[in-house]
């Protein structure tokens, strides 16, 4: 995008709203992010809870930007708007860190601001007058429209659209007067307050993007909603599941779309009664599907053995969040790994997938249901909060679909115990025909059976794994799964493997780190289990060196990776609740390498190291 | 009573009771309802949790669930929202349906399901040979409670009535014809109807005593649609439980017709959205981000 100048770095904005429950937060970040990609940006919402922030409840960061590459995350963040008790606006903060500290600080000295308080750092804060606004001080909701006006002046963005959106989205609420007058006082505020005092203004202003594609191939949506689209087009038709943060707008979301399409969903009382519901649909090989988090994939573990026995397939979400127990509900985390692989009693065949983006929440959603019904078995997919709560425009999915029909139909492998007409099933070990049975022989070729069926994964799904190794040279097929670095070609200075949101990250991390001349091969898994092991032990053929970047304390995928291949690796591993950042990502792998290539030279010097290689 | 149905709703599967249990008379009547009720084999679903009771469908050739133990009831409105045109029909015991299934059976019955529930009470644990279950009296003694049962048996019938389950029904495994007139009349009704069948176990509690203790509550001339009077014979099963001498009360306990079944309501919804969105296209074409300023 933005055509007319090539050779200008990405223009990439952030704005973060922070403000207790009821001020709009939400509402404004959601509006402007939609201001930005109707003028053909790149934009995206981010749900973040920064704890530093005094009676901070809820925030929101907004990101615009020309092309999409930005991350949806960041330390930084160009304005800081403060619309709890502190009315502030802070511009310029080198990382929003230190605006934050900032915001803390004037809230701290009281907010008898008046002009701008410049600060040696570049920022500028200016106290937002709310009380220019007769109506917010009854609705402190309105606040989001006066942001919207003060963002508006300052980015230059035609009111026309902000105005637009604010009587679309608020119609229903009857605020939309109210809302549009606290807009317009917003703007013209700014205009006599903010705009005059602004040192870098035209640093922010946002041009009309002037190649903004087509509006037909651009959509805005959240993780949770792809998931729930892309389930409507694997042709679900039976949703059950139980409210829980942050899954619950799947159930929303299906709610609404799932009757025109001939389905239902439908809330059950507790997580058990969910899977319960979606096994009982595909017992009549009617597709079915569940959401939920971590605590609720607990509750389900005997229901998912209960589909691996009777070879009953299913499909299960897990949003994950940070646990154990109700832990952190609206954080981010990649805890479930383990769970969702190994949870349960018994031993149990399923397939573990992990979608890193929008758009692959939508379209392994549907590669789920293709996969339980090839295999016949719980399928579940993680995701987690950040992604699922994750707003940003995006290509429109591939929708070639009607009503009753699947973009993605795979040739079902046959069930436990076809009838000619009926089909019944047990959850008691039992023969090829269903009939319960104890026997040794029978057991060892059912179990058999359930598991070696899952053989074939490899040759369908291979697809799923991304290898990517930039400008280094492909190893030689021969030596394909040789545990051993290859002499025909530079070696990488790093593998990296991750999955799940950070892998979207490490994704932006690599590519600055391959801008700074360091060669790295990465895989990003999008099938965990069944385990792959060659995806992995590829990975050798670039270097030895191997970082796998995920959010949780144990190194979950680091702990399969070595259990399943024997490759130690080096786990990079954040456990806060906040998702990583690229820039995190990139300074850890930096420092591996560099930790690395020191010890590598003592060893070479030391006259041992050449003999190793 | 322990005569093995053949008829051709049987798979042929020899049943793995006792071979004296009383099960085998609701097998039989519920088998010979189907019949009577015209439904072939793969036109009737059937869904059990675990425990005797809740072996019944492996032995039959119908669509069948034997699921987790509790769990009969979601599998089955799973099975009922994907194929609302054929029965659902659950069989269970007291302890699969109230104790460890007990959540389920409390909003199962309140969203009024058109589901019906069979429940075979012997009220004790019989396939981990004699426990109470909540159904147990007073002072029951099993192999966890040598010293009897400490707390009160759960009223299943006015559970049930307050629940919000549209029908409620009780009989007795000693007379067949009447179970099936219950089984019948459950199967006839629309919303959830819940058959509690009182099924002694042959091998640790007989309660010889109970067939001169019936009395029927359609004899009685009993209202079925009046709430009080429905919990007034639904308290007598308590008191039954707990005087060996009060009368026992069988028959349709509470039936109204004018409660809100939920596959009725489903059917509204969908009515209701038909042709909202003829594809997903329609879904993306709002998810577009508003362009219509951008000129």
């Amino acid at each position: 995008m933005d055509a007319a100048n090539n050779n200008d770095p990405p223009f990439t904005l952030r704005v973060l709203l922070v403000g207790e429950a009821g001020d709009g937060v939400l509402n404004a970040g959601d509006t402007f992010m939609r201001a930005a990609a109707a003028m053909g940006f790149h934009s995206s919402v981010h749900n973040c809870f920064p704890p530093t922030i005094r009676g901070g409840m809820c925030s929101v960061l907004v990101t615009v930007s020309d092309d999409d590459s930005a991350a949806p995350i960041s330390p930084s963040a160009d304005f800081v708007f403060a619309l709890g008790r502190a009315s502030l606006v802070v511009l310029g903060g080198a990382d929003s860190a230190s605006s934050v500290d900032r915001v803390n600080d004037a809230i701290n000295r009281g907010t008898d601001i008046n002009g701008a308080i410049n600060t040696a750092d570049g920022t500028q804060t200016f106290k937002l007058d709310f009380d220019l606004c007769p109506h917010i001080h009854n609705y402190p909701q309105l606040k989001s429209g006066f942001v919207l006006g003060v963002l508006s002046t300052i980015l230059g963005i035609p009111d026309a659209i902000v105005l637009g959106l604010i009587t679309e989205k608020l119609k229903a609420k009857n605020l939309t007067e109210q809302n549009a007058e606290a807009f317009k006082f917003g703007l013209d505020s700014a205009a006599s307050n903010i705009l005059p005092a602004i040192r870098a203004v035209n640093k922010y202003a946002l041009r009309l993007a002037s190649a903004c594609p087509s509006s037909n191939e651009r959509v805005v949506l959240d993780g949770n909603r792809a998931v729930a689209l892309g389930a409507i087009s694997a042709g679900c038709r039976v949703y059950a599941s139980y409210p829980i943060t942050p899954a619950t707008s799947i159930g929303a979301y299906m709610a609404k779309y799932l009757p025109a399409f001939g389905g239902f969903a439908y809330q059950t009382e507790d997580e058990i009664s969910a899977i319960g519901a979606v096994a009982g649909a595909w017992f009549f090989d009617t597709p079915a599907m569940t959401a939920t988090s971590g605590p609720g994939l607990s509750l389900m573990q005997e229901f998912l053995g209960y589909c691996s026995m009777t070879e009953t397939p299913a499909v299960v979400v897990d949003v994950q969040r940070a646990g154990p127990s109700i832990g952190m509900p609206t954080k981010h985390s990649q805890d479930d790994l383990m769970a969702a692989i190994f949870g349960g009693h018994g031993e149990g065949q399923r397939i573990v997938l992990s979608a890193s983006t929008v758009d692959e929440c939508f379209h392994l959603t549907i590669e789920a249901f293709d996969m339980a019904r090839r295999f016949r078995c719980p399928v579940i997919l993680l995701t987690d909060s950040a992604l699922g709560n994750l707003q940003t425009t995006c290509k429109r999915p591939n929708a070639d679909v009607d009503v009753n029909g699947h973009t993605v139909t795979g040739a079902a492998l046959p069930a436990a115990a076809p009838g000619a007409t009926v089909r019944r099933i047990t959850g008691l070990e039992h023969d090829p025909k269903g009939i319960p049975s104890n026997t040794a022989n029978n057991r060892v070729r059912q179990q058999y059976k359930r598991f070696s069926k899952m053989d074939k994964i490899e040759a369908y799904y291979n697809y799923m794994q991304t290898l990517d190794i930039g400008d280094l040279k492909p190893p030689m097929p021969k030596s394909r799964f040789a545990a051993k670095m290859q002499n025909d070609g530079p070696p990488a200075d790093i593998c990296v493997i991750s999955w799940g949101f950070s892998a979207a990250m490490t994704r932006i991390a690599v590519s600055a780190l391959r801008k700074r001349g360091l060669k790295i091969a990465c895989l990003y898994p999008r099938l965990l289990f069944p385990f792959i092991n060659g995806h992995y032990l590829e990975l050798l053929n670039f270097c030895k060196r191997i970082a796998v970047v995920e959010s949780n304390y144990t190194g979950q995928l680091a702990s399969l990776i070595r259990t399943n291949t024997g490759i130690n690796t080096i786990s990079v591993k954040k456990y806060s609740g906040e998702p990583f950042t690229p820039e995190e990502i990139e300074a850890e792998l930096a420092g591996i390498i560099d930790m690395e290539k020191f010890i590598e030279d003592i060893d070479n010097s030391n006259g041992d190291g050449a003999a190793k290689k | 009573m322990s005569e093995i149905p053949q008829n051709r709703y049987m798979n042929g599967q020899p049943p793995s009771w006792c071979p004296e249990c009383s099960y085998f008379t609701v097998l039989s009547a519920l088998t010979e309802c189907l019949d009577e009720h015209g439904l072939a084999p793969n036109e009737v679903c059937l869904v059990s949790g675990s425990g005797c009771s809740s072996r019944l469908p492996m032995f039959l050739n119908t669509y069948g669930m034997h699921t987790l133990h509790g769990r009969p009831l979601p599998a089955a409105i799973g099975a009922r929202l994907a194929r609302p045109d054929i029965p659902v029909i659950v069989t269970t015991g007291d302890g699969d349906l109230l104790s460890i299934g007990a959540a389920h059976f409390v909003h199962a019955a309140r969203k009024n399901f058109d589901i019906t529930v069979i429940c075979l009470n012997n009220r004790m644990y019989a396939m981990t040979k004699n426990q109470a279950s909540p159904t147990s009296p007073v002072g029951y003694k099993g192999t966890t409670t040598p010293y009897g049962k400490l707390s009160a048996p759960l009223n299943i019938t006015e559970l049930a009535v307050s629940c919000g389950a549209s029908m409620v029904s009780r009989s007795c495994a000693y007379d067949k014809a009447h179970v099936k007139k219950m089984i019948d009349a459950a199967m006839n009704h629309r919303g959830f109807s819940l058959v509690d069948v009182i099924a002694p176990c042959r091998a640790f509690d007989q309660q010889k005593d109970i067939p001169e203790r019936l009395y029927d509550l359609q004899a009685k001339g009993h209202a079925v649609n009046d709430r009080e009077s429905a919990m007034r014979e639904a308290a007598r099963v308590y008191d039954s439980d707990q005087d060996k001498d009060a009368g026992i009360p069988v028959g349709i306990v509470w039936k109204r017709d004018d409660m809100l079944c939920f596959d009725d309501q489903v059917k509204r919804v969908l009515g209701e959205n038909k042709g909202k969105y003829s594809s997903l296209d329609d879904i993306f074409d709002e998810l577009r981000p508003n362009v219509k300023f951008h000129e």
